[in-house]
């Protein structure tokens, strides 16, 4: 893993937030932020989070450790109201205290998709992050076949060129068939 | 296929050891502008209200 003086404001802000949350739950780190660390040059403002789903008395936990760590919930400072966003299927964002950017969007597992992407999910070495985060077919899948705006198709691009060892075409093909079914 | 990507990635891999010092940069330039333009904002009149409106934060704590 690389040193802490070669860490970006994002990974930084990813690291804080992932050694949190791994005390609590199993996560994923998904889309953008998947193809940025592994190298992709464009900007972004937030990094995409999907946890497992918790109970209140389990969320209030990890919001309190969050919140001594000097993260805010940009919607809400109540628990009861975050929670209700994410049993709602909304997603809600922290950032840190006083900074508007960058900020962590989490989402609670929604169906049997966000469940593989978190049986799936694994630690890409040369992002330098000890994080977890989806598959590369997952985002290859989901950024073709569900996000697929310019900017996610060149993401996309750029995982398949930079993991070719990594892609397995059979295996995006049957994420996109589950992705038709469930999804669209 | 885009050219650009290509370029980038061929980049990468021929200098495993500076492309992550460039690419840190570039990461980072984009926050340290939102930084400074969120203190400019910050000495404008209501420019807390405008913050909150610019990046859509409904808690008044946050900021």
């Amino acid at each position: 893993m690389r040193g802490i003086q070669e860490r970006n404001i994002l990974d930084q802000f990813c690291i804080d937030f992932c050694k949190i949350v791994e005390k609590h739950c199993r996560y994923i780190i998904v889309s953008g932020f998947v193809a940025i660390s592994s190298g992709r040059t464009r900007a972004t403002e937030d990094i995409d989070m999907i946890i497992e789903k918790l109970s209140l008395e389990q969320y209030k936990k990890l919001h309190t450790d969050l919140i001594d760590a000097d993260f805010v919930c940009v919607q809400e400072d109540s628990v009861e109201e975050i929670y209700s966003y994410l049993i709602e299927k909304t997603s809600v964002r922290y950032i840190k205290k006083n900074q508007q950017l960058p900020e962590m969007e989490i989402k609670f597992i929604k169906d049997k998709l966000d469940e593989i992407q978190i049986q799936t999910r694994i630690k890409l070495p040369l992002t330098g992050l000890d994080v977890w985060f989806s598959s590369i077919d997952m985002n290859i899948a989901f950024k073709e076949e569900y996000l697929k705006s310019d900017k996610d198709i060149k993401d996309a691009e750029h995982l398949r060129k930079v993991y070719p060892e990594l892609v397995n075409e059979e295996n995006i093909s049957q994420i996109k068939s589950l992705i038709k079914r469930l999804r669209l | 296929m885009s050219e650009e990507i290509d370029r980038w990635i061929k980049f990468m891999k021929e200098n495993p050891n500076t492309w992550r010092e460039i690419h840190n940069k570039f990461i980072n330039a984009q926050f340290i502008k939102q930084k400074e333009f969120a203190k400019r904002i910050l000495k404008e009149p209501n420019g807390k209200e405008k913050l909150m409106k610019i990046y859509n934060i409904k808690n008044k704590n946050a900021i």
